[in-house]
């Protein structure tokens, strides 16, 4: 998948980059305009009706939402395609590109591949506590029944989180009913397990082991390879470790 | 139409602005930035800016009040400039921040300020507007 979003910047092509059916990049120039996957909320999805929010103060009426502004649509848009791509990476399935006339003829916004493979590089480095990206649609969140610690302070979007967690739903599942983006919900999904008021996910059958998805870094944990499922095949981590020697040279 | 563009234009026309970048903190993505670059890139600095704001969030000690309080801007002063971050209204589906900063001998940190919030209030949209 990266291997093929940088020939298709390199390239400077246009059309659209699938990747099974776990999701599509929709590139003009080599440049990604938009982008979907099965994990993440769709761009235009937006923030849930106002009949589920609070009243804002002084609109109790509940009339008609404003209509969202341009640098809403923008922001949305770009956060959607970071957060779509930093789940494609993982996808397992064979990349596949096809030249089409540009999905939109005047793009909101462009994002070049090499932004967006740093940025994901930069999303990996996170501590993941004991929430590596893969469990995202995989695992519940499930809130713990004692709290011991006596006193939290927590940001809003963890809250949202731990208000709507209810033992079911998994990150991907919340990301897309609060109209948060899946990456966003997952690292509440961290912090909130690292405040221990989520409980960290184990003894999931499915899940993989958490170092899988880094690049094997100083050679100690080769010996998992050999254990774990054939999704992750030797040449994907070869790929990424051409990126980091890519990322570097950049630097 | 107000776009990114714009606002972050804006902003850099504010006296003594050096750069002004539009932080994710959900996700520590750097949605736009204007101005320089030298010493840190822009993702960089994006994701140094969400670990102060995420700091400052989770911190009892950083509140007003005893039941917590809303950080609506942080302030950082060094010798040659000034940094504020300032959330922008929370009907976006993100947290996000507006970092500014301003040069400390060029610019006036009262004025800066004044224009960050008239800003931030014209970015929530009419619903929220004062």
């Amino acid at each position: 998948m990266i291997a093929a979003l940088r020939r298709a910047e390199e390239g400077r092509r246009t059309g659209v980059l699938r990747a099974g059916d776990d999701g599509v990049l929709h590139l003009t120039d080599g440049a990604v305009t938009f982008a979907e996957s099965r994990w993440t909320p769709a761009p235009d999805a937006g923030p849930p009706a106002p009949s589920d929010r609070w009243p804002t103060p002084g609109r109790t009426d509940g009339g008609p939402r404003p209509a969202p502004t341009e640098w809403h649509r923008e922001t949305r848009l770009l956060l959607a395609i970071f957060d779509a791509v930093y789940f494609l990476l993982d996808s397992d399935a064979a990349p596949s590109f096809t030249e089409r006339p540009p999905h939109r003829p005047a793009p909101e916004c462009r994002v070049s591949p090499t932004a967006l493979l740093r940025e994901c590089s930069r999303r990996r480095e996170e501590p993941d506590a004991g929430w590596p990206a893969t469990l995202v649609d995989r695992v519940p969140v499930v809130p713990v029944r004692t709290v011991r610690r006596r006193r939290i302070v927590l940001t809003g979007p963890q809250i949202e989180v731990i208000l709507n967690a209810d033992g079911h739903r998994t990150p991907a599942d919340l990301a897309r009913d609060l109209g948060r983006t899946a990456f966003g919900c997952l690292t509440a999904v961290r912090a909130l397990t690292a405040a221990e008021l989520v409980r960290p996910p184990r003894n999931e059958p499915d899940a993989l082991p958490v170092r899988r998805r880094r690049p094997p870094a100083r050679g100690s944990d080769g010996g998992e390879d050999t254990a774990a499922p054939a999704p992750w095949a030797p040449v994907e981590l070869d790929v990424l470790l051409r990126l980091r020697a890519g990322l570097e040279e950049l630097t | 139409m107000l776009s990114i563009d714009g606002c972050l234009s804006r902003l850099m026309g504010v006296p003594g602005a050096r750069s002004v970048t539009l932080v994710d903190c959900a996700t520590g993505l750097c949605v736009a930035s204007a101005g320089r670059e030298d010493v840190v890139d822009r993702h960089e600095n994006a994701a140094g800016t969400t670990e102060v704001v995420r700091a400052i969030l989770a911190d009892p000690a950083m509140s007003s009040t005893s039941t917590g309080d809303d950080i609506e801007e942080i302030i950082v002063c060094g010798a040659n400039g000034y940094h504020l971050l300032a959330a922008v209204g929370t009907s976006a589906d993100a947290l996000l921040f507006l970092h500014l900063l301003i040069d400390r001998t060029q610019g006036n940190l009262a004025l800066a300020r004044h224009r960050l919030q008239t800003m931030v209030q014209e970015m929530a949209g009419p619903e929220r507007a004062r």
